[in-house]
């Protein structure tokens, strides 16, 4: 059961990866969703930056680390994919908390954001492409809180693992927990990932397709 | 003349008794064979769980009475005896008894017979089960006869020893002097104190195998040797034809034992002592005495070996392997099955009162890799893996044996090593040690007597100043036999010794190389006892047992056992043993230093998120029902 899940998760991730690297390039541009930060901010917006490729680059690696057995052979890590899963789990954990302590506050569910998650639902489509940013950003900080809380059960299951607190069943249960919510973690980073490469896309038209409208600007002219 | 008419009129008498014997033999399977077979007396329980007495007659091989007023009395036999209200050709097809039958699937690797001679250092992992890394008694051209005078001592008879088709004819004469071996019933089952199975291990050399389920009984005491004998003895006159000087064997029973029906009280037990077990299946560490290895936990407990390893009429006995558990109450009787019990078997769980462990934080993947012996079952390992002595290697529990701890084999135990399931049980280990005939990539061992005349005279002598034991063998010895064998063989044979974990040859200048062979790789089988009280499995005391930079667990060290003076000291970390390196072991015996500070690194980490979503948890729920008030 698990094993299929983790096959879905990932092919369908790899799909969106795909879909995005092919009509989309980066160039450096600032997520909209995120606030434009003031002269006393950059600072800390540095060490935000530097949380969040942390836990980004670590995520990838536990992932890897973590998910690649279920998914070949169906069992759970061992050997050297074991300690290099337990050696970046440290460094995961703290950098994740420090992204999120530094961006918690920006990413406060404010009333606005709740109006237009509600509204997502009762609109019509051609309603919902016009309030296109403010749905993300809602969509996005949701992610945030999920990816949060998220990582409660993704630490401690394996933190009461290690003690001596738990027998074999309560192990395995623990382990089940810390695989179903780290599945659940990665899902939701992929899908944070993609609302931030959309709404990148869409502030940011790609080189190729403004090349593209000159030719035809400069043919029609002629 | 007269040794030829005596002999003459044996082979007559033999004849004529054999044709008789065929005769009612036929005409008694006739109907069986027509008939169907119905079960014997003692076969079917009518539910009672008291202890039938057992006040029988003793029977000879022929079916005849025993009186003991008689003159020239015979060994009772088993067949007769028992064989009257149990199938004795069910229970022939047994475990215990059907080595040789190759129809039986050979099962999980077990201990083999281990041929031994100290002066030709040889060491030769030896069974009749074809198990790999083993070789066939007749590869060896180990005739049955020569096989049970080298085995048989820990042997419950039957199998290899009255199978006619294993006879061969040369040796047909012989084996009517000597008589089958028949199994001796009470090897396990007598519950007699006076019961002495070092009496039946010392019929056999003397190829008395008739009288030695006699010989082991507490009421009857055999004498003389049938080895002694001429092929033409005849035991009905018990007269040697030619050989007077000689005993010939005979047997006598304590007459007070027999009533006026002449029946003989035997204390039967359903319920096997373990000591009966513990004749064939024991196993000494060297070094530690007696008063400081505990039985198995489950002995302690009360139980008997035979709890577990139990078995319906066919005396195929459970040998408490997971993998060969043929029925759901079989399977009850594993480790697993009756600690943990298991999803088609939730009520046989706890038999006997066994307890469901906790495992407190053992980590669930050491069950995926590890058998529950790995941590539960003999000795701990320590530094410097041990040799043991076990009873069918070193002949322990028989007369004459020799008590030093250097006695060959070289038996190390606990060796830590991935089962053929891929999990890590301990085990023995034996490093195979021989002179062999190579043929291509393949070899065949030779049986010492054809080595032993070309051993420089020196080393013989040394040899023997070192009893039971092997000495240092220097190079040039080495060269000297491999060069006469080849001298002395016509076809261009090339031979080799096994040793060390190597075949060593020579080369054509004359000087030895060696080589990697399969045939030298050590022989290991797993152990499962004795199992230790919890408290002392490994992992009890935390991680460190097994994953710190110095536990025998990994690093402990396994010595090459070997005879070459080149070879000494050599030896192999455990980690190696499973599929790992020693270096990798370290690397993760390394990380479970920093793993504490890892730890609150991450609990604090959690600790910290954890209350970050609490503080806003609040402040956006209060958004939301904001908004839903707004809605309405």
């Amino acid at each position: 059961m698990f094993r299929i899940l983790l096959i879905c998760v990932f092919a369908s991730s790899i799909v969106l990866f795909v879909w995005h690297a092919r009509s989309f390039s980066l160039n450096g541009q600032r997520a909209s969703w995120l606030p434009q930060p003031g002269p006393a901010q950059r600072s800390i917006n540095g060490l935000r930056k530097i949380a969040l490729l942390l836990a980004a680059g670590s995520l990838l690696l536990l992932v890897f680390s973590g998910f690649l057995p279920n998914m070949v052979v169906g069992a759970a890590p061992s050997g050297l994919l074991l300690l290099i899963h337990v050696a970046i789990a440290p460094l995961f954990a703290v950098s994740l908390m420090l992204w999120i302590v530094l961006s918690a506050h920006n990413n406060a569910m404010q009333e606005q954001d709740w109006r237009q998650l509600v509204s997502l639902f009762r609109k019509s489509s051609e309603e919902s492409v016009q309030n296109d940013a403010a749905n993300r950003t809602a969509i996005l900080k949701i992610c945030f809180w999920c990816l949060a809380i998220l990582a409660v059960p993704v630490s401690l299951t394996v933190m009461l693992s290690m003690t001596t607190l738990l027998g074999t069943s309560g192990q395995n249960t623990a382990l089940s927990l810390h695989k179903y919510s780290a599945l659940a973690f990665f899902l939701i980073a992929v899908v944070m990932a993609h609302f931030v490469l959309a709404g990148q896309r869409q502030n940011n038209p790609s080189k190729s397709s403004s090349k593209k409208q000159a030719a035809i600007d400069a043919s029609a002219k002629n | 003349m007269k040794a030829f008419k005596c002999h003459f009129y044996n082979l007559i008498q033999f004849k004529r008794r054999k044709s008789i014997q065929l005769c009612s033999a036929f005409v008694l399977l006739f109907p069986l064979s027509v008939l169907p077979q119905e079960s014997m007396l003692g076969d079917v329980s009518d539910g009672s769980r008291a202890v039938p007495v057992h006040l029988i007659k003793l029977y000879d091989e022929d079916g005849s009475v025993i009186r003991p007023n008689e003159t020239h009395l015979l060994p009772f036999s088993t067949r007769e005896t028992c064989g009257k209200c149990h199938d004795y050709q069910k229970i022939s097809a047994g475990l215990h008894f059907s080595a040789g039958n190759p129809a039986v699937p050979a099962g999980r690797k077990g201990e083999p017979w281990v041929l031994t001679d100290p002066v030709t250092a040889t060491q030769i992992p030896i069974s009749q089960r074809g198990w790999s890394g083993t070789y066939l008694p007749g590869s060896l051209s180990i005739t049955p006869m020569q096989f049970l005078q080298k085995f048989g001592a820990h042997l419950p008879g039957g199998g290899i020893g009255e199978a006619d088709s294993l006879i061969p004819a040369e040796n047909y004469l012989r084996w009517q002097v000597s008589g089958k071996l028949e199994i001796n019933c009470l090897s396990c089952h007598d519950g007699e104190a006076a019961h002495d199975q070092s009496q039946f291990a010392a019929q056999m050399p003397k190829q008395n195998f008739r009288w030695a389920a006699a010989a082991s009984s507490g009421f009857a005491k055999v004498s003389g040797s049938a080895k002694d004998m001429p092929e033409q003895y005849d035991i009905y006159t018990a007269v040697p034809a030619s050989v007077t000087d000689k005993i010939p064997p005979s047997v006598s029973y304590e007459r007070s034992r027999f009533n006026s029906k002449n029946e003989v009280f035997f204390d039967i037990v359903r319920d096997i002592p373990s000591e009966r077990c513990y004749f064939c299946h024991s196993t000494k560490v060297s070094s530690v005495e007696r008063w400081q290895q505990d039985d198995d936990v489950h002995v302690q407990a009360g139980m008997l070996c035979v709890d577990c390893h139990s078995n319906s009429l066919d005396h195929n006995m459970t040998r408490g392997a997971e993998s060969e558990a043929a029925s759901t109450h079989a399977s009850s009787l594993t480790c697993e099955g009756c600690h943990l019990g298991g999803e088609d078997r939730p009520m046989l769980a706890g038999r006997f009162g066994a307890p469901k462990p906790q495992h407190l934080g053992i980590p669930p993947v050491h069950f995926d890799k590890m058998s529950c012996t790995a941590c539960h079952s003999g000795p701990l390992p320590t530094e410097q893996i041990a040799t043991v002595k076990t009873s069918r290697a070193h002949k322990l529990g028989t007369h004459g044996v020799l008590k030093n701890d250097e006695v060959l084999p070289r038996i190390l135990s606990p060796v830590f090593a991935k089962l053929e399931n891929g999990k890590i049980a301990p085990h023995k280990l034996l490093w195979p040690s021989f002179w062999a005939e190579l043929h291509g990539d393949s070899l065949a061992p030779l049986l010492p007597e054809r080595v032993q005349p070309f051993l420089i005279a020196s080393y013989v002598a040394d040899s023997i100043k070192a009893p039971g034991n092997w000495v240092d063998m220097p190079d040039s010895m080495i060269v000297a036999v491999l060069d006469t064998l080849a001298k002395l063989d016509s076809v261009g044979t090339q031979f080799g010794y096994i040793a060390g974990g190597n075949l060593v040859k020579l080369v054509s200048s004359g000087t030895l190389t060696s080589v990697s062979h399969r045939a030298a790789n050590p022989y290991m089988w797993p152990v499962a006892h004795d199992v230790r009280p919890a408290a002392q499995s490994l992992g009890v005391r935390g991680c460190d047992d097994c994953h710190s930079t110095g536990s025998p667990f990994y690093f402990s060290e396994v010595g090459i056992a070997t005879p070459l003076a080149s070879g000494h000291r050599a030896v192999l970390t455990m980690a190696e043993f499973q599929g790992s390196s020693a270096l990798y072991q370290s690397a993760f015996a390394l990380s479970f230093l920093f793993r504490p500070w890892l730890k609150i690194l991450i609990i604090a980490s959690t600790l910290i998120i954890a209350a970050v979503v609490l503080v806003y948890a609040f402040q956006g729920l209060a958004g939301l029902l904001k908004t839903f008030a707004e809605e309405n």
